[in-house]
């Protein structure tokens, strides 16, 4: 359909709209016009990526700025859905205008996901891709080969050369598998083609980690415009993804096997000073000139990835005594023997970075300033030496990257270092945990840069949280009911069992045998009813494993393979994979499934288990942390100090956020249906901090049941759910055809009228008064003064009298 | 795994040369004119094949045809002659295509041996050269996906005879109607026209029959108990197959150990053992049973003989949770997990959970298609997604597909019978055929609008129709009945009577319905199906089915007599026949109308008998409740029935007439 907001022509893929979509694009339009920031919350599955994509995609076409689209979302899944829906909007929109727009929209993930290379696609590890891409693909190797050495390039990466550089794929929309396709058909590289072309893109559509971690922030996305407009869908998990970006580990592992990369740095540099000691001179001076000269490094083939370093620190020199190559790797050297001294403490310690680096000056004399320089330097020394086997190094790299990290923020962050695995553990396994608390520092550089950055998803409450702890400022703060024409989902808290005994995942109770019992007497009772596929989220990777376990001891496992197949979520990635796949087959084979997962795991991101392949979401227990983490500790009190957010409270809006997001993934469109079990007697008091158009559709009879009650309603749910309903019941209550929405429209300007029309009345009114109280205070004026004259009249008189009197 | 080699060969088709080979995936045979590397000119779906012939041996021209189904039904199947023309291996080339394609086809058709094969028809050999041998007879119209085709369920007598073992009341209208159906209709006809309106029936029986019960994780479900130290243990053939699917190993140590082991000691004593424990996923802890044979196999490997799965598919991006892993790329920051989120990976359950369900849906194929197969277009994945993304709802009520209902101008069939127009009719015809509807309506609508106001003070209803209100004149109306049938005035008293009777008639007649008589007492039950118009059960049941073999002679009937325009004398002889049937379709119910008259009259008999001792007994009189059912009982059911006869055959008596 095609409508206006304001002057905007909005083409919209679909002959109706649900009356929250409309309103989502006008407050979207609204935050672009004004050119701030917002935070939306959209129910689950109501279409916010058409939505959104629908409105910016118009603003982009119609008005002649044509601002650049950034799209960042967390998963690859949800790069290649958005890619998929922007592709049909795109289409749409070409056979309404009749034309085909000047539009490219591209979507970027990482190597290890888009090689076509025939023996590095293979390696199971995402970075010994990246490092042997490199080792391929690097600027030196190239020049090596074209000076005749006998060097081994990609073929993919050297067939861009042959193409226009700002041309490498014609326009349109490319999905990733379409852009892998391409690759394949015209050999070249996928990876680099979608890097390259971001310059020459409407939209693209990549990870969060391309914008927030400054580690490769700086590389990708540096030329990107100021008045891009930014989003950051699927947000509710943004503050950890920007902490995860400038945190890191130490090991005693990792400590050994830096010290032996620093080995091989020297004798490689001692190998070079034999044999080509121009070049190591050359580093130097350009060393000296500041880390600007060095530019080339920071370019797409650098070796390794850097935290950012601030532009001042750039030009400046870098310091002496690590510009020497064999002066910088002695310097690691004394870093790396410093920390494995720290290690053999055996009491657990948390200090500030400040404390670190003081004592590191006591004992080492090492100062701050070149700290900051280290990885930089390192980069630069691997670089001139020419290294093509980079994972040797990267135990190194780590460590020059704690070193800048620890010395470039002092505020906001700790260090802490656990000398054993857990409180009842005898040997040692000593880690230096380098841990940021504050999310705001690694997205305030998007702040900075981007006039407009929209933060959404179907699960973002409460609303106000997410600007206290990225430190931002809304022009628009917005949750949207759900407007439904019949109850289509069911959300039920479940807290005792068919016993009426309390269930709950709190730490004391969870593996008691009665608490287990209920739990798989819910699980059984959910797989009898439940058509086709269920979905069941746990708090914790521990505590899914050691509930199976008991199950399959208490026969409870076998009861549920009566009726479903049974699939669970595992460490390994490429497992979990196919045991999906397998689910999702089952599912609509009509052989039914159930799939046992964690509630802050991979499969809670990024995968939709909508219509069949979830009918059930049963969520065991409240999703909360592990609050005996000294990390989660630490952060907890930074909010309560920083930004005046209690513990209690972020930790059970963490839990919240979770468990919502588990429950939203089992609707897509108003034609779903679906059951939501929220199986904890705690969930009863933290019901009011699920997303409103949660909150909304549950009834209060129904947030706190037996395992019974909860199986009799969600049974008639069910068969209530299996009556015809058609889209012309939804029609005008939660789809809008081209009327409805015209009668809103006409609506809404009547109302914006009438508010005009009341708020002149009432300056109209304010003005009288004024006047009124003007001519009032003139007329006082006036009777003071005749009032003046009377008392002088009155004088007068008086004196008269008196004098009558007198 | 590297792809088999796919033959190509040099093949000129339609004077071109080109190249002829399958494509990768081997699911259809394409050819593209030389160099060979463009986009192929023509693309035959393997399965779509119906026949391969090729030159024999001795020919040195090698051709290879390939007949295709036809595209429509009706249609002649297309045939495509490929040249083979490679100066010295043309024949080898052809040979390895062929042969390719007859393994496939073959493997095609073999998929589903359950399935009903159809009866061979004889070569296709229109336009086939004599040069031309039989190279591979691999003809069936059907392939396994078109299982349910609606010919072949017309000729699938296995299909029906099964059908109506499993539903009683079809045998019973199917036999009624075969023993009542005119001598010279043919069996075969008879059938074919009795199931043409019965495919929906026998379709959905066709896929119940081939719907197959999934597989289950087997283990789960045998449970040994002991019972004073003794084990007990049930385990059926099938539990065994299963269990030897599911669990090779377990085959592999049956294979080596049981003709040493009895059967029944193997089961019990694979029961108890660790290694039952372990494939059920659960912990082995110390206290288990020991078992020195079964113990041995602990360690040993219970995978499938088929390649992992891990290595051989990839999945697409929407469910690749490795790819989510492996999102960002570069060095990964971010602490260690905390312990509660730290798996321990060493857990046997969760391992043993998830590769018996992929082995229990091994054999389905899977619903997201792998993005490495090459059978799907550049476009054809980002456009299933973009379907299965798509919001169903917002994009309205799937359209309506009506069925078309033509019904043909029946009046050819009475072409030769009409009465020719009177000339009234035929002046009036003339008239109306100039004028125009809207401006005749017009005319009317400004006539009705003037009513009152021209002069004339409207019309009087009443008078119009002959009706006085005011006079209560009955005797005239009587009168004229007795002198003589009067054409009925609207609105007049004998008329308003008439209209009256009719409906307490049908009114009692509902009652009577509802009301049976029981024992004597005078009770209201619902009127049973079993029992409707008092009937009793025995007799109304055969009324019912009377009933359904009645209508299916009308409707056959009428199917033919509508069905055509042909005047053939087969249609003439069939109409002939099926008029018959209806003839002795009425006889049928007048039969069963005198017989419930018969049972109603004994039961009259029976219950004057009871009243009569009952008076003898006690000196009293009880009271005579009328009794239901009988021949007009009968004649009311089949009232409709009846007329619908009724018309028939005179209908069927006019066209004759007039062909007469």
């Amino acid at each position: 359909m095609e409508f206006n907001i304001d002057d905007l022509p909005v083409l919209f893929p679909y002959p109706r709209i649900y009356p929250e979509q409309y309103a989502y694009m006008v407050d979207l339009k609204k935050t672009l016009d004004a050119g701030g920031n917002c935070v939306l919350e959209m129910p689950s599955g109501t279409g916010k990526t058409v939505t959104l994509l629908s409105l910016i995609v118009a603003y982009q076409q119609y008005y002649p700025e044509h601002r650049k689209l950034i799209y960042c979302s967390r998963t690859m899944s949800e790069i290649e859905k958005a890619l998929v829906e922007l592709r049909a909007l795109m289409k749409f929109r070409a056979e309404r205008l009749g034309h085909e727009e000047e539009f490219r929209g591209l979507g970027l993930t990482s190597r290890k996901n888009l090689c076509l290379h025939p023996s590095v696609k293979r390696e199971k590890s995402g970075a010994i891709v990246d490092a042997r891409c490199r080792s391929l693909t690097a600027g030196f190797v190239k020049e090596k080969r074209e000076k005749g050495e006998n060097v081994e390039t990609c073929v993919y990466h050297d067939n861009l050369d042959l193409l226009e550089p700002h041309n490498l794929i014609p326009n349109g929309i490319w999905t990733l598998d379409g852009l892998m396709r391409y690759g394949e058909e015209k050999k070249q590289c996928p990876y680099f083609t979608a890097r390259r072309m971001m310059q020459h893109c409407n939209v693209i559509i990549y990870s969060y980690h391309y914008l927030l971690d400054p580690k490769i922030a700086e590389r990708v996305s540096k030329d990107l415009s100021k008045d891009c407009i930014v989003v950051f869908d699927e947000a509710h998990n943004i503050d950890n993804v920007c902490i995860e970006s400038l945190s890191t580990d130490i090991t005693q592992d990792s400590l050994m096997r830096a010290t032996r990369g620093a080995q091989n740095l020297e004798a490689k540099i001692s190998e070079m000073k034999d044999s080509d000691q121009e070049k190591l001179q050359s580093e130097y001076e350009k060393l000296v000139e500041g880390l600007k000269g060095l530019d080339e490094g920071r370019q797409e083939d650098a070796f390794m990835a850097n935290p950012t370093l601030p532009d001042d620190l750039l030009k400046e020199a870098v310091p002496g005594n690590i510009r020497r190559a064999e002066h910088f790797v002695a310097f690691l050297r004394r870093f790396i023997e410093y920390l494995k001294t720290r290690m053999k403490v055996r009491q657990v310690i948390s200090e500030t970075p400040p404390s670190f680096l003081a004592h590191l000056k006591e004992y080492t004399f090492i100062e701050k300033k070149p700290l900051r320089f280290c990885a930089e330097r390192l980069t630069s020394l691997v670089r001139t030496l020419e290294l093509t086997n980079i994972e040797d190094y990267r135990p190194l790299q780590e460590v020059a990257t704690f070193a800048t990290l620890v010395a470039t923020y002092e505020k906001g962050f700790l260090l802490i270092l656990e000398p054993y695995e857990s409180d009842t553990a005898k040997t040692p396994n000593p880690v230096l945990h380098f841990t940021c608390l504050d999310a705001a520092i690694a997205i305030k550089p998007v702040f900075d840069r981007f006039s407009s950055v929209i933060i959404t998803s179907g699960t973002i409450s409460p609303l106000e949280m997410y600007p206290k702890m990225l430190n931002f400022e809304t022009v628009v703060q917005e949750s949207y009911a759900m407007t439904l024409a019949r109850r289509s989902f069911l959300p039920m808290i479940v807290t005792r069992g068919s016993d009426q005994a309390s269930i709950s995942t709190s730490f004391q109770v969870r593996n008691e045998p009665s608490v287990v019992r209920n739990y798989g007497n819910l699980l059984t009772e959910f797989a009898r009813i439940t058509p086709d596929g269920m979905v069941v989220f746990f708090p914790s990777y521990l505590y899914m494993e050691s509930i199976i376990s008991m199950w399959q001891g208490m026969g409870i496992l076998d009861e549920v393979w009566k009726h479903k197949l049974i699939l669970v979520e595992t460490p390994d990635a490429q497992e979990t994979s196919l045991a999906l796949e397998t689910y999702r087959t089952a599912c609509c084979n009509g052989r039914g499934a159930i799939l046992l997962c964690v509630a802050r795991g991979k499969v809670s991101e990024g995968i939709d288990f909508d219509h069949q392949y979830g009918r059930t979401v049963l969520c065991i227990g409240v999703p909360f942390q592990y609050t005996e983490s000294r990390i989660l500790k630490a952060r907890l009190e930074f909010l309560r100090e920083t930004y005046r957010i209690r513990e209690n409270d972020f930790l059970s809006f963490d839990a919240m956020r979770h468990a919502a997001q588990c429950l939203g993934r089992v609707l897509r469109g108003k034609d779903d249906y679906g059951v939501m079990v929220l199986a904890d007697r705690r969930f009863m008091k933290k019901r009011a901090q699920l997303p409103k158009w949660i909150n909304q559709a549950f009834l209060e009879a129904n947030t706190n049941l037996s395992t019974d009650m909860a199986v009799g309603n969600a049974r008639a749910f069910l068969k209530q759910m299996a009556q015809p309903f058609s889209a012309k019941d939804q029609e005008g209550v939660s789809i809008w055809g081209m009327e409805d929405l015209k009668r809103h429209q006409e609506k809404m300007a009547e109302d914006m009228i009438v508010e005009l029309k009341t708020a002149r009345e009432e300056e109209e009114r304010e003005r009288k008064r004024r006047e009124e109280e003007e001519r009032r205070r003139f007329e006082e004026e006036r009777d003071r003064v005749s009032d003046y004259e009377m008392d002088e009249d009155d004088e007068a008189e008086m004196m008269a009298l008196d004098a009558r009197i007198g | 795994m590297a792809p088999v080699e796919i033959p190509r060969g040099q093949a000129s088709y339609k004077k071109r040369e080109g190249i002829i080979t399958l494509t990768q995936d081997k699911t259809a045979l394409i050819w593209s004119p030389l160099p060979g590397t463009g986009p192929p000119v023509i693309s035959l779906s393997v399965s779509n094949i119906t026949n391969l012939q090729q030159t024999p041996k001795t020919n040195p021209k090698v051709v290879l045809r390939v007949v295709e189904k036809p595209k429509a039904p009706g249609a002649d199947p297309a045939a495509y002659p490929f040249q083979f023309t490679h100066a010295t291996e043309a024949r080898n080339e052809a040979d390895a295509i062929k042969d390719l394609l007859s393994q496939i086809i073959a493997e095609l058709r073999g998929d589903d041996p359950s399935l009903p094969k159809p009866a061979k028809s004889g070569p296709n050999g229109a336009g086939a050269s004599a040069a031309m041998a039989m190279a591979s007879a691999v003809n069936s119209k059907h392939l396994p996906f078109r299982w349910f085709e609606d010919d072949m369920l017309k000729a699938d007598v296995e299909l029906q005879h099964s059908l109506m073992k499993k539903d009683k009341a079809l045998a019973h209208i199917y036999n009624d109607a075969k023993l009542s159906k005119p001598d010279s209709l043919s069996d075969a006809s008879f059938n074919s026209q009795f199931w043409a309106t019965r495919i929906s029936l026998l379709r959905a029986y066709a896929i119940e029959l081939n719907q197959k019960k999934g597989s289950y994780n087997v283990l789960s479900t045998i449970k040994p108990r002991t019972e004073n130290g003794e084990l007990k243990l049930n385990i059926n053939h099938e539990q065994v197959q299963l269990i030897f699917q599911q669990h090779p190993l377990v085959k592999r140590i049956y294979n080596e150990n049981v003709p040493k082991l009895t059967e029944s000691e193997f089961w019990s004593r694979f029961f108890l053992s660790r290694l039952s424990k372990k494939l059920r996923g659960e912990r082995i802890t110390d206290n288990d049973n020991t078992d020195p044979l079964f113990d041995k196999y602990l360690e040993a490997d219970n995978t499938m003989a088929v390649p992992a799965k891990i290595t051989a598919t990839s999945v697409p991006p929407i469910i690749n949770i490795e790819g989510n892993e492996e999102n960002q790329g570069g060095f990964k920051g971010g602490n260690l997990k905390d312990v509660e989120m730290r798996p321990r990976a060493n857990i046997p359950i969760i391992r043993t959970l998830n590769s018996l369900s992929e082995k229990i849906m091994a054999n389905v194929a899977p619903t997201d298609v792998d993005p490495s197969a090459a059978s799907y277009s550049k476009d054809g994945i980002a456009d299933a997604l973009s379907k299965q993304l798509a919001l169903q709802d917002l994009r309205g009520d799937a359209e309506a597909q009506p069925i078309r209902l033509s019904v043909k101008d029946t009046s050819t069939f009475f072409t030769g019978n009409q009465p020719s127009l009177t000339d009234q009719e035929a002046a009036d015809a003339r008239l109306y055929a100039t004028q125009v509807p809207s401006d005749v309506l017009f005319e009317v609508q400004a006539d009705m609008d003037t009513l009152d106001s021209d002069g004339r003070g409207g019309i009087d209803l009443h008078r119009s129709i002959g009706v006085d209100p005011d006079s209560d004149d009955d005797e005239s109306d009587a009168l004229d009945s007795k002198t003589g049938p009067k054409p009925q005035h609207v609105g007049s008293r004998a008329a308003l009577r008439f209209a009256q009777n009719q409906i307490l008639e049908s009114m009692k007649s509902a009652r009577s319905h509802l009301t049976t008589t029981h024992g004597g007492s005078h009770t209201t039950t619902n009127a049973s199906e079993e029992r409707p118009m008092s009937l009793p059960t025995d007799i109304a049941h055969r009324a019912t089915l009377t009933c359904a073999t009645t209508a299916e002679f009308l409707k056959q009937f009428w199917t033919v007599f509508n069905n055509s325009s042909d005047s053939s004398p087969e249609k003439q002889q069939e109409l002939a026949y099926l008029a018959d049937s209806l003839v002795r379709s009425k006889q049928r119910i007048e039969a069963l109308a005198e017989e419930a008259e018969k049972r109603r009259q004994e039961i009259m008999e029976k219950r004057k008998r009871e009243i009569r001792e009952y008076y003898q007994k006690t000196g009293r009189k009880a009271k005579w409740v009328p009794v239901g059912g009988g021949r007009d009982a009968v004649w009311a059911v089949f009232e409709g029935v009846v007329g619908g006869l009724e018309r028939a055959v005179a209908v069927w008596e006019m066209v004759k007439g007039g062909r007469v």
